[in-house]
């Protein structure tokens, strides 16, 4: 019996002798590092969360099937943890601590607004850093928060910039958005861009979001006679109705917005309505743009052929790979280790060319990744890129400086000087 | 002057609108005294019938809205029958089992269709109606004559018709109907078909105009009883002439201010005329 014992012991000292030095033991093991996605998925938010798990998804097949990211000597999967807040805020932070506290993920992606003021000192708390896409969500207190990808509501500025210099006879403006942290930062930014460029804002009155019949609202608006409509960042399904109501009720001029749900809009209005409508994101077929972005159209339409496309769909692959910028240059996956390598560089690669940072001016941190900003008119129903604008060159007149932070004090916007 | 005139029109549409919805919601507490929350998801799911066989299987519209009507008229007679009938009189069950409803459907429609962005239904009449010079798309002017036609046809099956009347009979005094041998039962299955029914059509005619989606109810639900409230428990006419007060003055509160403050005026308004007329506009004091 006992030499039985010691024959089974002597066999398993030799098997992991051989499991040791067995070739594929010494090859290097991937770990896996998990970034939160923490957005609406659902609700009137919804679609400025749930395209963004397409370009997401897409980003994370590629990395991970090209072995993923090489940290040092160390390889790691990346591993994407998803959760609905439906963008509301307690929900967002129920959402928060999970990813945090269970699923331990190093970095998090949202979509920002109203949930980012009850999700940041959790986050700030943990030192997580966390992309979102609304800039105006940047405050000292929140050292831990970038936006590295979308501008918004800066660019306001620069599409009330070009419509004054493309339609010079366009003086009056309506803008229509909702009462919220991202509807009211979309006014106070496009009030801002407009009256700079001497253009009168006739109407600029936030709507609530219990609204579900946009006529009287409309009515309003166009009762000032105006020649432009901004809806600022009115959630997709609204600004869908808004188009709907201005169309209906005769109205024809030039329409703007922070950007587009064409699929939700084309239900309801006409072919043709929206062309000449003024944003900032191109469809990433563009000729103008790189032969990248061009390579991640073709992915995207391959994997997802019937969807529509927005800005959305990229935005948030687009903070990843500003993440993995940070990753490669710190040679680690820690959350503040990442942070700190990002802040220290003088330019970081935006989606659409160098950005630098800004916003101590307006937000008291410069944590807003800012590029040369296209801006795109709508041609045969398709964003085309027209121009670029700087927000930079913007800010250099102090006349134009004096508007905006007298529009961000009306509107009770965050104003560091 | 066009000013009026389009809030005039935004008023009647919505005016038409809430009785569309309140007329059947009332419809319901009138013969069973049920306090029916799940009306709103009645609402939502016509409005998905209209998406599911108009938007994605292209069938005509108002095939579709037939359709919304049946369907929904067919889950409301379900929901008496399986869920309500044991609560017939009894406002606070049957309030309890609304709720459970609610949840239900609204979940079931989560499951099958997901949450998501809206369901965009497209507008089957998009042409524009000049109406001395004010402009308004027919997809929208057609809920007028809807709620119009709609409400005339309850009208005179209330009036005109043995089961009409057996219906009114039973919401007036279910005790002495049922002593003449009107079966409270099916009085209340009737009802329950044509109060979802309603709710049906408001939703299948409202989703080419409003966002369809799984929690599209709620915001309907508590106007349609602030409606249901001031006309009056039970009384068709009532609840038309409070449809006409609430659709205007939400129309005017929002054009002028904006619809949160609609929707404060419009419950103080409710406050203010039950203070005043506990039996509703239309309603007559018990002596």
């Amino acid at each position: 019996m006992r030499g039985k014992s010691v024959r089974i012991l002597l066999v398993m000292v030799v098997l992991s002798f051989m499991v040791s030095f067995a070739p594929w033991a010494s090859a290097k093991e991937s770990k896996v590092v998990k970034i939160g996605f923490n957005a609406p998925l659902s609700g009137p938010a919804a679609a400025w969360g749930l395209p963004g798990m397409e370009g997401v998804s897409i980003w994370v097949d590629k990395v991970n099937s090209s072995g993923g990211i090489e940290v040092g000597d160390e390889t790691y999967k990346v591993e994407i943890v998803k959760w609905d807040n439906e963008g509301i805020g307690s929900k967002a932070l129920l959402g928060a601590r999970k990813l945090v506290l269970e699923d331990k993920v190093e970095a998090m992606l949202m979509l920002g607004g109203a949930p980012s003021a009850v999700v940041q000192p959790f986050l700030t708390k943990h030192k997580i850093m966390t992309f979102v896409l609304v800039s105006s969500d940047i405050a000292p207190d929140r050292p831990y928060l970038l936006d590295v990808t979308d501008n918004f509501p800066t660019y306001h500025l620069l599409h009330a910039q070009y419509i004054a210099k493309a339609h010079p006879e366009k003086k009056r403006v309506a803008i229509i958005s909702q009462d919220d942290e991202i509807g009211l930062s979309a006014i106070a930014w496009s009030e801002a861009g407009f009256k700079a460029e001497g253009i009168e804002v006739v109407y600029s009155k936030p709507f609530g979001l219990e609204t579900t019949d946009f006529a009287p609202i409309v009515t309003a608006a166009l009762a000032k006679k105006p020649d432009i409509i901004s809806t600022g960042a009115a959630y997709p399904e609204f600004q869908a109705l808004i188009f709907e109501q201005a169309y209906s009720q005769g109205w024809k001029g030039i329409v703007t917005s922070a950007c587009w749900d064409f699929k939700a809009i084309a239900a309801k209005v006409p072919d043709g309505w929206m062309d000449g409508a003024v944003s900032g994101f191109p469809d990433f077929d563009d000729p103008k743009l790189s032969k990248e972005h061009n390579e991640f159209w073709k992915l995207w339409k391959k994997k997802y052929p019937t969807h529509s496309f927005s800005e959305i769909v990229w935005e948030y692959k687009a903070a990843l790979d500003v993440w993995a910028y940070g990753v490669k240059k710190a040679k680690s996956v820690k959350s503040t280790d990442v942070y700190t390598a990002l802040k220290s560089s003088d330019t970081v690669p935006h989606a659409f060319g160098t950005g630098i940072w800004w916003g101590k001016e307006v937000y008291g941190m410069d944590n807003l990744l800012v590029p040369t900003w296209p801006i795109t008119e709508v041609v045969n129903g398709k964003p085309k890129i027209v121009g670029y604008g700087s927000l930079i060159d913007w800010v250099k007149n102090p006349k134009n400086v004096a508007i905006l932070n007298e529009s961000l004090k009306k509107w009770h916007m965050n104003v560091a000087n | 002057m066009e000013f009026i005139g389009q809030t005039f029109l935004n008023g009647l549409m919505t005016s038409s609108f809430y009785a569309l919805i309140a007329v059947g919601l009332s419809l319901v507490f009138g013969v069973m005294h049920i306090v029916n929350f799940a009306h709103g998801e009645f609402y939502m799911i016509g409005a998905y019938t209209v998406w599911i066989l108009f938007a994605v299987l292209h069938w005509p519209f108002f095939l579709a809205v037939l359709a919304a009507i049946v369907i929904v008229g067919l889950l409301g007679m379900l929901a008496e029958r399986f869920i309500f009938r044991k609560a017939h009189g009894n406002v606070l069950s049957g309030f309890i089992m609304s709720v459970g409803l609610v949840f239900i459907l609204q979940v079931s429609v989560v499951k099958l269709w997901g949450v998501g962005k809206m369901k965009p239904v497209p507008a089957a009449f998009p042409q524009i109606l000049e109406l001395g010079g004010i402009s308004v798309s027919l997809q929208r002017f057609i809920v007028i004559p809807a709620a119009i036609i709609l409400l005339s046809a309850l009208w005179i099956f209330l009036a005109q018709t043995k089961m009409g009347r057996a219906l009114r009979a039973s919401a007036l005094d279910p005790d002495a109907a049922a002593l003449q041998g009107i079966s409270p039962e099916k009085s209340a299955s009737v009802a329950m078909l044509l109060g979802s029914g309603m709710a049906g059509a408001a939703g299948a005619f409202m989703a080419p105009i409003m966002s369809v989606h799984p929690y599209m109810g709620h915001s309907v639900v508590w106007t349609a009883f602030v409606v249901v409230i001031v006309g009056g428990a039970g009384n068709i006419k009532g609840t038309i002439l409070a449809s006409l007060l609430f659709g205007f003055l939400t129309t005017i509160i929002t054009t002028l201010f904006d619809s949160t403050i609609a929707n404060m005026v419009n419950t103080l308004v409710m406050l203010a005329l039950l203070a005043v007329r506990p039996q509703g506009v239309a309603g007559h004091a018990e002596h």
